[in-house]
């Protein structure tokens, strides 16, 4: 059977969800996108100029929404009032779409999340109809609650763009070991390695931006991090080994020649 | 009127989202507050 990961009643193929800042310019965020698989991308929600140019390349033609799943993000938003705010736009900006990413962050320098406003925003948005993907601290108890509240998915901060990789493995243990929505690392990945170690743990998905926008030859690394997601669901399937606090030898010692 | 596609853009008129059907033609009065907002890059 194959394995998909469903988000509000939608599959994908793909775990990898990506964001679209940070690159060079647009060609380099479709090329580095397509090369990851990812079928569902971030984008965020900005004012616009009156009297631009109305032919400016808009990164909604470069990244059309028949073909990912568009998630527009509240990046930026510190209050509830702020991000909902946002989420309507990108309702109307994205005819409908109802899926958003809520994140209301609590300071500057860390960018985690303002957990009493990300609750408060997260219920009111599951009251008028969004399906909210919630950017949530490492906390096995505020997961939960987002969960109950209706989120359809709890994704797990790390410090956003700094590469530092899985820091809270025990904590992410605790929550996928209640958890009923699915569970995705969001931000912190630096490298390949850190994709699998997320997924090995069980998480549903991993987000990503920095790491590959960031990266000598990001087309490279978004394929390296497409490979790294696979890889590491597929050992989460398979089952890893027992640890064993001793050596346990691989070649049977019968027929040993003395 | 605004040179601005409706298909990429949301627009907000005194704190209320209009809805992009009813962009045409809709009038805006002194001291109106318009927000319009569109997709960026972003994680």
């Amino acid at each position: 059977m194959e394995d998909l990961l469903t988000i509000a009643g939608r599959t994908y193929k793909s775990r990898l969800l990506v964001g679209t800042g940070k690159y060079k310019d647009f060609e380099e965020t479709r090329s580095s996108i397509e090369a990851s698989g990812a079928e569902i991308v971030t984008v965020a929600i900005r004012r616009t100029n009156i009297g631009q140019d109305s032919s400016e390349p808009n990164i909604l033609d470069f990244l059309s929404p028949d073909k990912f799943t568009i998630l527009p993000n509240t990046a930026g938003c510190y209050t509830a009032e702020e991000a909902i705010r946002t989420c309507k736009l990108a309702r109307e900006l994205l005819g409908g779409n109802n899926l958003v990413k809520l994140e209301v962050l609590g300071d500057k320098e860390t960018l985690y999340p303002n957990m009493p406003e990300t609750l408060k925003a997260a219920k009111d948005l599951v009251k008028d109809g969004f399906e909210v993907m919630v950017y949530c601290s490492d906390d096995p108890l505020l997961a939960k609650e987002l969960e109950g509240l209706g989120c359809v998915s709890v994704m797990l901060a790390s410090p956003i763009g700094s590469g530092l990789g899985i820091q809270n493995p025990h904590n992410i243990e605790m929550i996928l070991s209640k958890a009923e929505v699915p569970i995705i690392v969001d931000a912190g990945v630096g490298t390949a390695s850190d994709a699998s170690i997320a997924m090995e743990l069980g998480c549903a998905g991993v987000l990503m931006n920095t790491a590959i926008a960031k990266a000598q030859e990001p087309v490279l690394m978004a394929q390296a991090m497409k490979k790294a997601i696979e890889s590491g669901r597929q050992a989460y399937l398979a089952g890893r080994m027992e640890k064993k606090s001793y050596a346990s030898a691989s070649s049977p010692t019968k027929g040993l020649i003395k | 009127m605004l040179e601005i596609p409706k298909t990429k853009v949301a627009v907000e008129l005194n704190g209320v989202v209009i809805p992009n059907s009813e962009l045409l033609g809709k009038a805006l009065k002194d001291q109106d507050i318009l927000e319009i907002v569109r997709a960026i890059g972003g994680g």
